[in-house]
């Protein structure tokens, strides 16, 4: 079971069938597109809702990349059109809990995504910004 | 024939009165988000990037915008970065250069500050 929530999402969409390699820390630079990169903890709020005892909760934003060839070798479009609202939708009311251990999450909730281009390395940057719902 | 304009009346007046206090809800929001709008600003100025390119930063944390629209449906709190092309890939990262997310904490800091008062 994974300890933080980057790996907990990583092994979840894994387990998407979107064929998608989740790229962590040790693999190497030129893994084949698509892939997906986590930002973990860009923000954590906790919710005030509790008293600050055990089962505080908070709320974890993150931001889950999505990366793919924009153009192929013969200059046609090598981006798919469905893979980056797929994900999104995969990742949008998940149930994360199984995959972590040592802290309870109640699910993930897809805030914003947006398409970036950079022609200048050929790539399609899809941030998906999303909130995570678990104990502080 | 009375009957039916009695009932109008009365849903007239259920009208009024949710319009009323749906009024003082907004003031209320407005009032909270003009309260804030100023430290958003700051905060988010704050999390900006300092490091390397001096000029570049100067021009990030100029752009800084933090301002209260206020539309039919009630205020609403807008925060961003306006005309620094660069604040993109700063926020989101690109493919060469990590992420460094400035707007993103400040405004979900807010958010959550918000939702508690």
């Amino acid at each position: 079971l994974a300890q933080t929530i980057s790996d907990a999402l990583a092994d979840y969409i894994a387990t998407l069938p979107l064929g998608l390699l989740v790229k962590r820390d040790g693999v190497s630079d030129d893994a084949q597109k698509p892939y997906v990169t986590i930002d973990e903890a860009i923000a954590v709020t906790p919710d005030g809702f509790g008293d600050g005892g055990v089962g505080e909760t908070c709320t974890e934003q993150v931001q889950v990349n999505l990366w793919e060839d924009w153009k192929d070798e013969d200059d046609y479009i090598a981006e798919s059109p469905t893979l980056a609202s797929a994900l999104a939708r995969g990742l949008h009311g998940a149930k994360i809990d199984q995959y972590v251990t040592g802290t309870r999450v109640y699910g993930v909730r897809v805030i914003s995504r947006r398409r970036l281009l950079e022609p200048a390395t050929n790539t399609v940057h899809t941030p998906i910004t999303a909130n995570v719902r678990r104990e502080l | 024939m009375a009957k039916r304009s009695v009932v109008d009346f009365d849903i007239a007046l259920a009208r009024a009165g949710i319009d009323r206090r749906t009024r003082k809800m907004h003031d209320k929001a407005e009032h909270l988000l003009l309260e804030i709008q100023r430290p958003l600003e700051e905060r988010i100025r704050q999390l900006a990037p300092v490091g390397s390119r001096p000029d570049d930063e100067k021009r990030l944390r100029e752009g800084v915008f933090a301002e209260v629209v206020v539309r039919s449906d009630g205020p609403q709190l807008r925060a961003g970065v306006l005309g620094v092309r660069h604040a993109i890939p700063v926020e989101f990262g690109t493919s060469t250069m990590p992420a460094h997310p400035f707007v993103r904490p400040a405004v979900a800091e807010f958010a959550a500050r918000l939702k508690r008062s």
